[in-house]
């Protein structure tokens, strides 16, 4: 699926926001950076792939956005994570865990 | 929910694009700004940052253009276009223009017609039920040579045919009648049809206002009723409900509207029906022919 290394799993994108969001809102070079520095820069996160992925998410109602001054008193958008997001987020991290979980089975018995 | 939103900030795209597209760019010069200065933070000149940034990211047009294009609204945008082109073209070329929607015109008029004719005559021809069922006799003398017969019958014949009948299930019959409406602004006259009592229910088109005529009308001392068609509903009433119940004084005697046909219930051609009873020892009646 990943055609480079640092490309995401396709459809995980979404999941990576709403569970970087649920730790607090954040704007979008703070997500990108938290993706990369969370996952120790194995992936990296595509700016278009990103502002996509949030247009998306927030027409779906899983994030809320608002302009808001930045540590650095820039004005930045953060989003936030929605109730329909943080639920979202808990359906997504399980059924991610069940694919995990088989296809790591696959993967043993076929070695 | 997730509609809702995809709705409303598809169309606030469509309709707002201007401050849209400032937001978004506000939006990623500020993501970039950000990216340069933490790279400035890792030791990194700022040329140096800024060169590494946009190698990164790709140019902010190509991500602009990847949140534009990913909504449904891009799609409606690019519609719009093609449509507004299409009419830049058509109006720089106004005689092509003008020869092809006169040959549309044409051709969509043509078609209509013809399906029009197709459909009343071929498709469905009346709206009665079984239609295909109902039949039309007449009466004609071999020895005249004359390619029609009679089609009107007296009532004492017409009684005959409708007792001796053992081909049909049910004969009906009537004709056409001139109706005077006096009204307070003085009378109209109507092309009226005075139809046996059966025709009503042997057709079986249910009325659109009200009901049709019953064989109880036309009994011995039932209140006189009539029932309209919707050409005259139309034309002299404006399809106006409300006179579905009144009184109308046809030919000198108050007779209560009950029901308005629908539009293709055109038995007779006329603008109103009234059931006839059939009683031989009345002379006015017994005089009137019946159409089958």
């Amino acid at each position: 699926m990943a055609e480079k290394a640092g490309d995401l799993v396709q459809g995980t994108l979404d999941m990576l926001i709403l569970k970087t969001l649920a730790l607090e809102p954040m704007h979008g070079f703070g997500v990108a950076a938290r993706i990369e520095q969370m996952s120790q820069n194995v992936f990296r996160v595509n700016a278009g792939s990103l502002f996509v992925a949030f247009q998306r998410l927030q027409r779906a109602g899983l994030i809320s956005s608002e302009w808001k001054a930045t540590e650095n008193s820039r004005r930045a958008k953060y989003y936030a994570l929605t109730a329909e997001g943080r639920k979202r987020l808990k359906s997504e991290t399980q059924e991610w865990g069940r694919q995990v979980a088989a296809i790591a089975r696959i993967l043993e018995a076929s070695s | 929910m997730a509609f809702l939103g995809n709705l409303t900030g598809g169309l606030r795209s469509l309709l707002r694009r201007e401050s849209v597209e400032r937001e978004l760019d506000e939006e990623l010069s500020g993501y970039l700004e950000m990216a340069t200065n933490e790279r400035i933070k890792h030791g990194m000149s700022r040329e140096e940052a800024r060169r590494a940034v946009r190698l990164e990211i790709g140019s902010l047009e190509a991500t602009k253009e990847a949140v534009r294009t990913a909504g449904w609204e891009f799609v409606v945008e690019t519609w719009w276009q093609d449509i507004r082109y299409g009419l830049r073209r058509l109006l720089k070329q106004p005689a092509f223009t003008g020869l092809a929607v006169l040959t549309l015109a044409l051709g969509v008029g043509a078609t209509t017609t013809i399906f029009s004719v197709i459909y009343g005559v071929l498709l469905d021809p009346f709206p009665y039920v079984n239609s295909d069922r109902v039949a039309v006799v007449q009466i004609q003398d071999t020895a005249v040579a004359r390619p029609v017969g009679r089609t009107a019958f007296p009532l004492q014949e017409f009684l005959e045919y409708q007792a001796q009948n053992r081909v049909f299930e049910e004969v009906i019959g009537g004709s056409h009648e001139d109706v005077l409406n006096t009204t307070g602004e003085g009378p109209e006259q109507y092309d009226g049809a005075y139809v046996t009592p059966n025709t009503f229910r042997f057709l079986g088109v249910p009325a659109l206002v009200g009901r049709g005529l019953l064989p109880e009308d036309a009994a011995p001392g039932a209140p006189p009723v009539f029932v309209m068609s919707h050409k005259l509903w139309l034309g002299r009433y404006n399809l106006d409900p409300t006179i579905v119940g009144r009184s109308f004084i046809l030919n000198g005697v108050p007779t209560t509207l009950v029901g308005i046909m629908p539009a293709r219930f055109t038995k007779f051609a006329a603008d109103l029906w009234r059931a006839v009873p059939l009683d031989r020892s009345n002379p006015d009646i017994n005089r009137r022919s019946f159409r089958l």
